[in-house]
């Protein structure tokens, strides 16, 4: 039955998809289609299980990086419209944990889906309804939002460089791709691992390690500053 | 205390946002940027602050060790950028002096950071499956590799008791 779901929900994520690319380019592009089905099969329920056990062992939640990335460019795909497809690209382990604590509060399984059921079309119209709400009280980004009026530039740069690299020819992504500090990463980032598994350093000091690197931001500096 | 700083960073500039062209902001929002002025000292090194109080709470209760490791990373970022863009290095070549701290990031990640943490970032995985990959072994060693097959086929079967009991 959970596998047979599972099957039927990948099914319509590949299916929709490849519809979708097909509507875009006029034909079926078989690599990406390829790619769905190598994160459907190998690469999702692998790493769902993993994670899963992990959360029991360690309590840590493994996160591959730029597989996504990784696997768009590799599939040859040429344009843009591949960023936007919905792909079957989850780790479902953490819901495991979720699953165990209502098994342990006594809480139904079914009572989760019916309850799953109930708020999906009021999420979806709720959304809807909100968005149109915010959107027509002024420009986004705009004064009336700072935030979004500081950062939008950076973000959207950041994404377009990742959506180059599948435009080919020499694009941002090739400018920012450096093999050379590629290898620095990985010889630095083992080094300093190794050593400090070796110390016996907390894990979460080395997750902080990590993602404090190029964050000299104003919400890092806050948040370790009351930390400490 | 809550509500009062509330009021003043968030409440007062939604107000007056509603009724004004611009919102009047008491305390400066989202952040004050002092990349420039510390341009000369700090090259190439994104620095600003922010006034917001919940960021605070958050830092507060999130684990302590996690917080020490971005403390530690934000300050091998501030000893290390300044020397990655001395012209002896040239690492991190595109910044300009006149850059704020959203130019000087982007800047920084296209010329050295998107590469490093290509697989710098990779580790954690690395240091996952590692755990994960012990405990098969060990498990596998004290049990027999059988108990592990056993124990998947009676996880399954259990699971799918669950499903159909509910």
């Amino acid at each position: 039955m959970i596998v047979a779901t599972y099957g039927v929900v990948v099914a319509l994520y590949i299916g929709v998809s490849t519809w979708l690319l097909y509507m875009t380019d006029g034909k079926v592009h078989w690599p990406v289609f390829g790619v769905m089905v190598f994160y459907a099969l190998l690469y999702t329920p692998i790493v769902s299980y993993v994670t899963a056990r992990l959360e029991g062992i360690a309590g840590e939640v493994l996160t591959i990086p730029f597989v996504r990335e990784a696997t768009l460019i590799f599939s040859g795909y040429q344009g843009v419209a591949v960023w936007f497809l919905p792909m079957p690209l989850y780790n479902y382990g953490q819901m495991t944990v979720f699953y165990r604590q209502c098994e342990l509060t006594g809480t139904r399984f079914s009572s989760i889906w019916k309850s799953e059921i109930l708020l999906t079309p009021i999420i979806i119209v709720g959304s809807l309804l909100f968005a149109h709400l915010i959107w027509s009280l002024g420009p986004i980004p705009g004064p009336q939002y700072l935030f979004a009026q500081e950062w939008w530039e950076v973000t959207a740069a950041q994404q377009s460089m990742v959506f180059s690299s599948t435009l080919g020819g020499f694009t941002e992504f090739e400018e920012a791709f450096n093999s050379t500090y590629i290898f620095a990463g990985l010889a630095i980032g083992g080094i300093l691992f190794g050593g400090f598994t070796w110390l016996g350093a907390p894990t979460f000091f080395v997750y902080g390690l990590v993602r404090g690197l190029n964050q000299t931001l104003p919400f890092v500096i806050i948040r370790s500053s009351s930390a400490l | 205390m809550g509500l009062v700083f509330g009021a003043l960073y968030i409440g007062f500039p939604t107000l007056t946002g509603a009724l004004l062209d611009r919102p009047i902001t008491i305390l400066p929002l989202p952040f004050v940027d002092f990349t420039q002025q510390t341009a000369h000292y700090l090259p190439a090194t994104p620095v600003a602050v922010a006034f917001d109080l919940g960021m605070f709470l958050i830092g507060m209760v999130l684990p302590f060790w996690a917080m020490l490791g971005t403390f530690g990373g934000f300050l091998a970022t501030v000893v290390f950028n300044p020397v990655l863009a001395s012209p002896a290095m040239g690492v991190l070549r595109s910044w300009n002096p006149g850059d704020n701290m959203q130019t000087t990031f982007y800047k920084n990640q296209i010329d050295f950071y998107f590469s490093f943490a290509l697989v710098w970032g990779s580790q954690l995985p690395s240091r996952g499956c590692f755990r994960w990959l012990t405990h098969f072994a060990r498990t596998a060693k004290e049990r027999g590799a059988m108990a592990l097959v056993r124990s998947w086929r009676s996880t399954s079967r259990r699971a799918e008791a669950i499903s159909d009991r509910s």
